[in-house]
């Protein structure tokens, strides 16, 4: 037996020997069955189509489009000659090309029916589940009326400089939503960055600032994925159910670039509990999430750069970051 | 037929990478041989214009009539295919394989799009082409799936460098060289360093490469930050050749758990440089590797680990393994491979 021969036999013993081991060491709870279980999930989680909140809608509009042939194929030559007897030959075979060709896009046409009929469905089962954990939660208009004691202040004034600041580099369109009002709009508007409004909140607003008057789920599910060069999310962490902040943030992330600033405006825990009832207190017990939930959510996410900036009377927080 | 001139067309050409390594490595190798030939590219690269000529300009160097073969290095759609089957000139292709666009549309589907677009282009080639050169017997099978064609095995060159030594430091280092693209594997290669961090909990883990997907490297760091393993692994990006020698210096072991090599250049660097290799059985890597390293039928995170323990900690195999790699490394020598090259393209009779 030669040497090569030798060590081959020896390296295929010890590869038998390495999969044995780890058999054993697997079944043996040698390595923690946690550790081996989250493995896979933690990868999966950032896989574009097991990420995508349109991962359905995306993939339906790329079959749509590569579903359309065109029969005019392109008749560019070198030489004119060659212009020519392309076109001639185009010409030529323009009725059967056409008729083929519309076939095939008619094929494509029947094949996204029956999955956009598939994405309506799963849309619509995603509201009802949505609306369902929302009902598991305290009633929607029970909490409003719960709520009725917390006021979102006119104006984030202390945050200005930050915020200025943090979107002075943004590329691209930063959404504030829920707005408040349109001072903190304007006023990064002035300061040259592309920001708009959104509040579900029909007031009219006095300055001549560009804001949508809808609710921001809807608005945001209407927005492609990656369109936001960033985003303030305000009065949502200190009004709406946990369920419901944890929503605005994932279709917020969806929805902006990498490299885009967020930030996140949330009242301070224990200023929302003082200015509540005991009977809201407890019912509502647990909401706004903390800034160092928002902090770890963030995190959790990719974001780098988090800070928590206070407000003058520590009755808010600034979490900045960046995507 | 002696060809006069051997002229090959790349996409775009650039030193460092084992295309562009092979292109160059080519061309000098028919200077040598008394043959004319230039490169030509379809897109310009400011650091390398000067070696290479604009695919436009062909009509400027190519005399009409002459003994002139075309080569084609086939690995990404090109706007050179089109330019190739429109010539009358000879025509043999270079095949190093694409990344299977099923792997990347759920990455990059515009990527994805582009390698459909080379495949059809390929299909086109092969009909029009004379013979193949290809990296591995894998690649030729597969290049067979476009059509009929006389293909030779010719690995790519490498050689061992001159008075290379490992120096690697106090904490094992397992090393990764290659794209960071979603076929690579990386993430699987990152699972099996958070299992061996139970057993080695200094162990660091290298990867030393350029990404091509944005998407796909947001994934590694969330999921090396998401197992808390930022301190253990290193993603170093693009290095030059210096850095290069550096990593393979300091590695105690080359680990690729990649799930589509046409040949695999880094394993056959690693294993010149008597670096133990552990591997996944896959495409071209066990034809590479050969009887020269750890290949495994089984990426398991566990398996995996225990493969990389075992060589970390077993100084015999550890031993056997340099000396296996270096010997099988010597295979692809660019002494080997030019001899090889001399038949096929100097030996080779006209079509």
């Amino acid at each position: 037996m030669s040497d090569s021969e030798s060590d081959a036999n020896y390296f295929k013993e010890v590869v038998a020997e390495i999969e044995a081991e780890a058999q054993r060491r697997s079944s043996s709870g040698e390595y923690p069955r946690a550790l081996l279980r989250s493995l896979d999930e933690e990868f999966r989680r950032w896989i574009p189509d097991a990420s995508l909140e349109n991962g359905v809608e995306d993939t339906i509009r790329s079959i749509e489009s590569a579903a359309y042939v065109d029969p005019a194929v392109p008749i560019n030559s070198k030489s004119p000659l060659g212009r020519c007897v392309k076109w001639t030959v185009r010409r030529l075979t323009y009725f059967y090309h056409r008729h083929v060709t519309q076939q095939i896009t008619a094929l494509g046409i029947h094949i996204t029916r029956p999955l956009r009929l598939l994405d309506a469905s799963l849309k619509s089962v995603n509201k009802r589940l949505a609306a369902l954990e929302d009902r598991l939660d305290v009633d929607v208009s029970t909490r409003s009326e719960l709520l009725s004691g917390i006021t979102i202040p006119t104006s984030f004034e202390d945050f200005d400089g930050v915020l200025s600041q943090h979107f002075k580099q943004v590329s691209g369109r930063v959404l504030i939503g829920d707005l408040p009002n349109s001072r903190l709009l304007k006023n990064l508007r002035d300061g040259g960055v592309d920001a708009y409004g959104v509040t579900s909140s029909d007031a009219p607003t006095q300055e001549a600032v560009d804001v949508r008057h809808e609710h921001l789920f809807d608005h945001l599910g209407d927005l492609h994925n990656e369109s936001l060069g960033g985003f303030i999310l305000c009065g949502i962490p200190d009004q709406a159910s946990i369920n419901e902040q944890l929503r605005a943030l994932r279709l917020l992330l969806l929805r902006s670039k990498p490299g885009a600033a967020v930030a996140v405006i949330v009242i301070h825990s224990e200023t929302w509990t003082k200015r509540l009832s005991p009977v809201a207190t407890d019912l509502l017990h647990g909401r706004p999430m903390h800034e160092e939930t928002w902090s770890y959510l963030l995190n959790r996410e990719g974001a780098s750069n988090i800070r928590v900036v206070q407000s003058s009377d520590s009755s808010y927080c600034l979490i900045t970051a960046i995507l | 037929m002696r060809w006069s001139a051997i002229h090959q067309f790349v996409p775009s050409f650039a030193r460092g990478d084992a295309i562009g390594n092979h292109v160059a490595f080519i061309k000098d190798h028919l200077r040598s041989q008394g043959c004319d030939s230039e490169i030509f590219v379809g897109t310009n690269n400011d650091e390398t214009s000067a070696e290479t000529i604009d695919l436009q300009n062909i009509d400027r160097y190519v005399r009409p009539g002459a003994d002139t073969l075309f080569l084609y290095h086939v690995a990404q759609a090109s706007p050179c295919a089109q330019v190739l089957l429109e010539r009358t000139e000879p025509l043999a292709l270079v095949f190093h394989n694409f990344t299977p666009p099923e792997v990347l549309l759920r990455w990059d589907p515009s990527v994805a799009f582009e390698l459909l677009r080379a495949q059809d282009q390929l299909a086109d080639l092969v009909e029009r082409s004379s013979f193949a050169i290809c990296d591995s017997n894998f690649n030729a099978q597969v290049l067979s799936q476009f059509g009929d064609i006389d293909s030779f095995v010719i690995p790519l060159p490498v050689d061992a460098p001159a008075g290379f030594e490992s120096s690697s430091g106090p904490a094992p280092t397992v090393l990764f060289v290659g794209r960071v693209a979603p076929n690579k594997g990386i993430h699987d290669l990152i699972t099996a360093i958070a299992v061996l961090k139970q057993r080695i909990p200094e162990v660091k883990l290298r990867i030393v490469g350029a990404s091509t997907s944005d998407r796909y490297d947001q994934a590694i760091e969330g999921l090396i930050r998401n197992l808390a393993l930022s301190e253990a692994i290193t993603m170093t990006g693009w290095v030059d050749d210096e850095q290069l020698e550096r990593e393979y210096r300091q590695a105690s072991v080359f680990c690729t758990l990649s799930d589509h090599e046409g040949f695999g250049v880094p394993l056959v660097e690693a294993m010149a440089r008597g670096i133990p290799l552990v591997s996944y059985a896959t495409t071209a890597v066990g034809e590479t590797v050969g009887e020269a390293g750890l290949v495994l039928a089984s990426k398991t995170p566990t398996v995996v680990a225990g493969a990389l323990e075992r060589v970390l900690t077993d100084d015999l195999l550890a031993e056997r393994l340099c000396a296996s790699g270096r010997q099988r490394s010597s295979t692809f020598s660019s002494e080997k491979i030019a001899t090889a090259l001399n038949q096929t393209l100097l030996g080779h009779p006209s079509s």
